[in-house]
């Protein structure tokens, strides 16, 4: 076993190190940082306007520069939240708490390089962690059949619903909505066409990165156009000499760093939680261990340390379920599949064994990524925050520029444009309207995958639907999918009944 | 298992789910401590600024095709430029030009996108 993975590593350093994806790799992370450093445009967004550009590409090519917009795309994001007070994307909020604050006291350089160490050594330990945990769940997977797949996308689309909004409903109602969407074009099992309406362009499905980029793209400009805009503050005064954290600084951050690296690939191997989760959990968590709680809020090293790391390791630990399952549980990863798919490529506990240059040359490429991205964000600060100094109104209209482009890419049809501006404005509604995306995103991308496990086990049990409930594996995710559904109205019962019972009290 | 079990499933888990939003939000409504929920548009300025910006993006589309990306484009970052800020119009052109002829180079000629030609084709 050992050796599968020290050969399996020498076989991706050699298909990473390949002056083409290294090339990729560095452009995909610089593009990242550019995309993330931007106000408003995070990971999610960064990915969907560049991924019409990589179907051009190898396979492996393409998702080594995927990862590297990804990670590139954070860095970028904690960079804004510490200079400018604005998170680049919804991981890095919890940095603004005591990041800005400490630029504000002068200590900006020591609160970039500790996110940029603390990225570093979680991104590090997750792809490491990663090697090691991938061979023994891909061997589990091996036995899973079609309930076990609809249950693992059951788990994945409700814990989405549960954990990106303010209400479970509004959650599931976008769930349902984009399984909706997915079931449009040509039926696979019977080759009928569902819900075309006789347009040419819906045979083949609702084509994925239109939605994305009105999503994630046009969506975000109209909130940032709509708001009056204000002159920030920036931090600037960053030099070279003034990064390196102090020793108590760096004695501080120690703790936060190592117990960020280990919540932050749990969470991110879990479904619906992914990298804000993992954040917000390892800032909890260090407030709670802190000697002193009452500083955290003010500008203390130890909440930009945990959350950064935490952040940046649950990205590799949310590869997991995609490249060993095929099943995605965060938005990036379900783009990533996307991207996979339209190379002709689905993931499963197969792809290990059978496609070991792509397994493990993307795998190899993440500690490369990483490494990049330290070496371009450290020095090179000053750079990404000029940028910032662009004005906005000459900005804005270049990001769109780029969507339009990108969709144009795809296949040459307007058909997409229209529905990118459509789904701009569907995605300005909706999110006024506190109706989350990410679960509708998630829904429309396990959709085909759902729906395809879910015919094969009624077909297999000859109609019976408790078949998703005998078998452990997929009976014990079932409960748990009922478990996050049921949590809500239980909580809303227990008020109710609690007060209920008090007025049957006798009042004093 | 035709192909419209699934979708009928889905339907009826929507209809479940928005008659219990329904009620909830009939519920919240009667309930006067809560307070009412702030405006869906910020400004009247902001609603317009939007209207403005989708309008500009279904004419750039429009236009796509029939005057070239060359030339549309242009139109389109002039629009959005200008409309932002008005007082260096020159500026805004300069910039206009520039950019797109830069993203010329890079779609067209780096990463080989078959852009539409129309007028200038």
């Amino acid at each position: 076993m050992d050796s599968g993975i020290g050969q399996g590593l020498l076989t991706g350093f050699a298909v990473a190190s390949t002056p083409a994806n290294l090339l990729f790799c560095f452009l995909g992370v610089t593009l990242g940082t550019l995309i993330g450093v931007l106000p408003g445009l995070g990971p999610a967004g960064a990915i969907a306007m560049l991924l019409p550009f990589t179907f051009g590409m190898d396979v492996t090519t393409a998702i080594i520069m995927l990862c590297g917009i990804y990670y590139g795309a954070m860095y970028g994001g904690s960079t804004t939240s510490i200079l400018i007070n604005i998170p680049g994307e919804v991981a890095s909020v919890v940095t603004t708490f005591d990041g800005y604050q400490m630029a504000r006291k002068g200590r900006a350089g020591p609160a970039l390089a500790i996110a940029a160490i603390g990225s570093f050594i979680g991104g590090t330990f997750s792809v490491v962690a990663l090697t090691f945990v991938a061979a023994p769940i891909a061997t589990a997977a091996l036995s899973f059949g079609p309930p076990e797949y609809f249950a693992l996308t059951l788990v994945g689309v409700v814990a989405a619903a549960y954990l990106s909004g303010k209400s479970l409903l509004k959650g599931l109602v976008m769930v349902i909505v984009g399984l909706m969407f997915s079931t449009i074009g040509v039926d696979i099992v019977t080759g009928g066409t569902r819900f075309t309406f006789g347009r040419i362009e819906l045979y083949s499905g609702v084509e994925i990165v239109p939605i994305l980029m009105g999503i994630f793209g046009v969506t975000e400009i109209m909130f940032l156009v709509e708001q009056p805009f204000l002159k920030q503050e920036i931090q600037t005064r960053v030099r070279l000499r003034d990064l390196w954290p102090s020793n108590p600084e760096l004695r501080a951050s120690a703790g936060p760093i190592a117990r960020g690296s280990l919540i932050g690939f749990v969470i991110g191997l879990l479904p619906g939680a992914g990298a804000m989760v993992s954040s917000f959990l390892s800032y909890a968590t260090e407030k709670k261990l802190s000697q002193h709680p009452e500083a955290f809020g003010t500008g203390v090293i130890e909440g930009v340390a945990g959350p950064e790391t935490a952040n940046n390791s649950a990205a590799g630990g949310a590869m997991i379920p995609l490249l060993v399952l095929g099943v995605p549980y965060s938005i990036i990863t379900a783009i990533m599949l996307s991207a996979l798919i339209t190379h002709g490529l689905s993931p499963s506990p197969m792809l290990m064994t059978k496609q070991p240059e792509f397994f493990w040359g993307v795998v190899a490429s993440m500690y490369i990524g990483n490494v990049l991205c330290v070496i371009l964000n450290l020095p090179l600060v000053g750079m990404w925050v000029s940028i910032l100094r662009v004005p906005f109104a000459k900005l804005f209209p270049l990001v769109l520029l780029c969507c339009v482009v990108g969709v144009y890419t795809i296949n040459s049809r307007l058909f997409d444009l229209w529905v990118m501006i459509a789904s701009g404005g569907i995605g300005y509604l909706l999110r006024k309207a506190d109706y989350p995306a990410a679960p509708l995103v998630l829904a429309l991308v396990l959709g085909p995958l759902m729906e395809n496990a879910m015919r094969q086990s009624i077909l297999i049990s000859h109609g019976d639907p408790f078949i998703f409930f005998t078998r452990p594996i997929s009976g014990v995710l079932m409960f748990v999918s009922l478990v996050f559904v049921s949590l809500p109205s239980v909580g809303w019962l227990a008020k109710r009944l609690g007060g209920a019972w008090r007025f049957a009290l006798p009042r004093e | 298992m035709g192909p419209g079990f699934f979708p009928l499933l889905l339907g009826i888990a929507l209809v479940g789910l928005t008659l219990l939003l329904l009620v909830k939000a009939t519920l919240a409504a009667r309930d006067p401590s809560l307070s009412l929920p702030q405006r869906f548009f910020p400004s009247r300025s902001g609603l317009l600024k939007l209207l403005y910006l989708i309008g500009a993006l279904a004419v750039y589309v429009l236009t796509l095709q029939p005057l070239g990306y060359l030339l549309s484009t242009l139109l389109f970052l002039c629009a959005l430029f200008l409309a932002w800020d008005p007082k260096k119009p020159g500026l805004a052109v300069a910039v206009a030009v520039a950019s797109v002829l830069c993203s010329y180079v890079f779609f067209d000629l780096l990463l080989q996108v078959q852009l539409p030609k129309g007028l200038l084709g």
